[in-house]
């Protein structure tokens, strides 16, 4: 679905990606995991065409490369950054995107109504956003990147700073895309989410990929079974297939050292 | 079709946001009227004090004569007397900014005509405050005027200025040179001989030496007069644009900061959809206040008439065009809002000076009225005294209209190419 072939891009002095590769198939949730530092945010910029590499390509395959009308069409995008209106409602804040994507007014209206009863905000449908908690603006954000219907949706960490109600009503909309064959792109810090939630994660650091598989097959390739780190996750986030985990895996392949 | 479909929701975006944000809309819609009603006010000349200077006097001479100016001082409607005991009392009025000036009548002021018969020079002193050398020169004007009033008026009364004569004439015997006293005395004699032809032939007592007819100017077929308001609304009008260009930019570049400017530029928009967006609803936004303002103008109370609404309207395209350049070349000057709002208030606040947004360019230095051609208010200010007071033809609109739809073109090309979109997620 998306192809990322030895893209390497760098800024003044500093590689941000290195000679990049990877595939994405078509209605899987990809995880793109990584420390501070490591790539993640170039990749995704690359991949929705706001940036363009030195070298290599990508491409969404049978609809063209990132910054070409189409995939634009195809592809869906929920920035880290809350990326909607605080001063416009809910509502607006959808019909608005949705009406850059050409729909009519009455499509508008109606893909709006739909997208809020999906992220549980369609009794909250004429507030104005300032007015919203910061889990209920993420649920919009991740709305807002889906009202042209999408074919490949990127994920920025969209459960940065939310409570744990508004986090497990996110994996449930990811949940969702991936029963609709949307493929979707995921990066996050959090190695549990991408755990429950991704059929194939790619680790990467100092922009080179050092691991590509299932969550499965890295934790039995790259040492399992070593002590968990964080502990101030939810406990429902913790339990992990085998008694390793994938926060294991992440430590042994980028190290410890500290990212700031 | 999309395109301009996806530009109008884009403008009316715009349009919505700022109608939501109280202090932006009072800043766009009721701060140009506001200070249009506050310097019409202050130029009309209405209320009481207005137009006056304020001064301290102190009459050291204390005689019939000196009293007899202190009244006539008094009595002037350009002037605010304050008497005071000494001139300690007076400057402390001065220094803490109270009066604007202390004027001290000396011993032996005396009477300024029978000084001036003798051949010397009327002498005043005083002090003013140095921040208000306008007002010192006006009160330097007022009162060269009051003494030649003063003195005028003692000698049309043919008593009057026969008493004047003869204490000149005492004076004279009394220590000027010979040759002086004689020359002196064949001018008296020669004014009494005046005076006596004056009674002869009539010649009332009232007659000035200057018949002065001046009326304001007018234009065309113009039947309401040119009020106060009719000059500070044109400036009240250049504030309003400021404020719509710098808002328009601070909402430009506050979308990049937010991340919402990413969300339009992944949409299967161009970039420059995105930017005409801004730009229609700059523009919007602008005519709307100029609407509204033209609308507060023709209420009674201000009476503002347009010579030509046509012309107006024009006039007002091409500021709103002006200003949408502006906006987009300070959108691009920064990369934070803070910075633009900085670097915005900074540059707009100078261009509004220079170019006549506060005190009328005709008040300004010869260097700075020069100065004022690359200011887009000058030529705002222009067009809209042009269309409403002064008058202009289609022709005289040209140049100021020229001026300003090509400040719109190369502000907008240029602050476009130079914008910087966002280039990462997050950035």
């Amino acid at each position: 679905m998306l192809s990322f072939r030895g893209v390497t891009k760098t800024f003044g002095r500093v590689r941000a990606l290195d000679r990049l590769s990877f595939r994405i198939e078509p209605g899987e949730v990809f995880g793109l995991l990584g420390p501070n530092g490591a790539g993640k945010t170039t990749s995704i910029s690359l991949a929705v065409g706001l940036l363009r590499p030195d070298s290599g390509s990508i491409e969404l395959e049978g609809i063209g490369e990132p910054h070409e009308q189409a995939a634009r069409e195809a592809l869906g995008v929920s920035p880290q950054s809350l990326a909607v209106y605080d001063d416009l409602t809910a509502r607006e804040n959808l019909e608005l995107f949705s009406g850059l994507y050409g729909m009519t007014r009455r499509e508008r209206r109606a893909r709006a109504r739909e997208l809020l009863e999906r992220v549980g905000l369609h009794d909250r449908a004429n507030d104005r956003v300032a007015g919203f908690s910061g889990g209920m603006k993420r649920r919009l954000n991740l709305a807002a990147a889906l009202v042209h219907r999408p074919r490949i949706v990127l994920l920025d960490e969209p459960t940065a700073g939310v409570d744990p109600q508004s986090r497990n009503a996110l994996f449930d909309i990811v949940r969702g895309l991936r029963d609709d064959t949307t493929t979707v792109v995921y990066t996050t810090h959090y190695m549990e989410e991408a755990q429950r939630l991704c059929d194939r994660v790619a680790i990467i650091d100092h922009g080179r990929l050092l691991a590509l598989d299932s969550v499965s097959e890295l934790i039995s390739r790259f040492g399992g079974e070593g002590e968990r780190v964080a502990q101030d996750l939810e406990p429902a986030m913790t339990g992990s297939p085998g008694g390793g985990d994938l926060e294991s895996v992440f430590l042994e392949l980028t190290g410890r050292t500290l990212r700031d | 079709m999309r395109a301009t479909r996806s530009i109008l929701l884009l403008a009316l975006k715009d349009v919505r946001l700022l109608l939501r944000d109280r202090l932006g809309a009072f800043f766009t819609f009721a701060f140009p009227v506001l200070y249009a009603l506050l310097f019409g006010l202050m130029f009309s000349g209405t209320g009481e004090g207005s137009g006056t200077v304020g001064i301290a006097l102190v009459d050291l001479d204390r005689t019939d004569g000196s009293r007899a100016f202190v009244e006539r001082l008094a009595d002037s409607e350009a002037l605010d007397v304050t008497l005071v005991a000494d001139s300690d009392a007076g400057r402390e009025l001065v220094r803490r900014g109270k009066l604007s000036a202390l004027l001290v009548l000396p011993e032996g002021f005396g009477d300024p005509a029978t000084t001036l018969v003798r051949g010397e020079r009327v002498r005043l002193e005083g002090v003013v405050d140095p921040s208000r050398k306008a007002e010192a020169a006006i009160l330097k004007g007022t009162l060269s005027g009051l003494v030649f009033e003063h003195i005028g008026d003692s000698l049309r009364d043919p008593d009057r200025a026969r008493a004047v004569i003869a204490e000149s004439r005492a004076a004279l015997s009394e220590g000027a040179p010979p040759a002086v006293a004689a020359a002196v005395d064949r001018m008296l004699s020669g004014v009494e001989g005046l005076l006596d032809e004056g009674e002869a032939v009539g010649l009332g007592a009232a007659d000035g030496p200057i018949d002065l007819a001046i009326g304001e100017l007018t234009s065309g077929e113009r039947t309401v007069p040119v009020t106060a308001y009719a000059l500070t609304f044109p400036q009240g009008a250049a504030w309003g644009l400021m404020a719509c260009a710098l808002g328009s930019s601070l909402s430009l570049v506050g979308e990049r900061s937010r991340g919402t400017l990413v969300r339009l530029s992944l949409a299967p928009i161009a970039r420059w959809q995105i930017l005409a967006g801004k730009a229609l609803s700059c523009f919007v936004i602008s005519l709307v206040m100029l609407a509204v303002l033209v609308g507060v103008a023709h209420l009674p109370v201000f009476g503002v008439r347009a010579e030509s609404y046509m012309l107006l309207a024009v006039a007002s395209v091409c500021a709103c065009a002006a200003f949408v350049g502006v906006m987009m070349l300070v959108a691009s000057f920064g990369k934070t809002v803070a910075a633009v709002e900085g670097f915005g208030r900074a540059v707009l606040l100078v261009l509004a000076l220079v170019g006549g947004a506060a005190v009328p360019v005709v008040f300004m230095p010869v260097w700075m009225r020069t100065a004022a051609g690359v200011s887009p208010f000058r030529w705002v200010i222009e067009a809209m005294d042009g269309a409403i007071w002064r008058g202009f033809g289609v022709q005289e609109m040209l140049l100021p209209c020229g001026v300003l739809l090509a400040i719109g073109l190369v502000g907008f090309v240029g602050g476009s190419l130079m914008f910087r979109f966002s280039r990462v997620m997050g950035d």
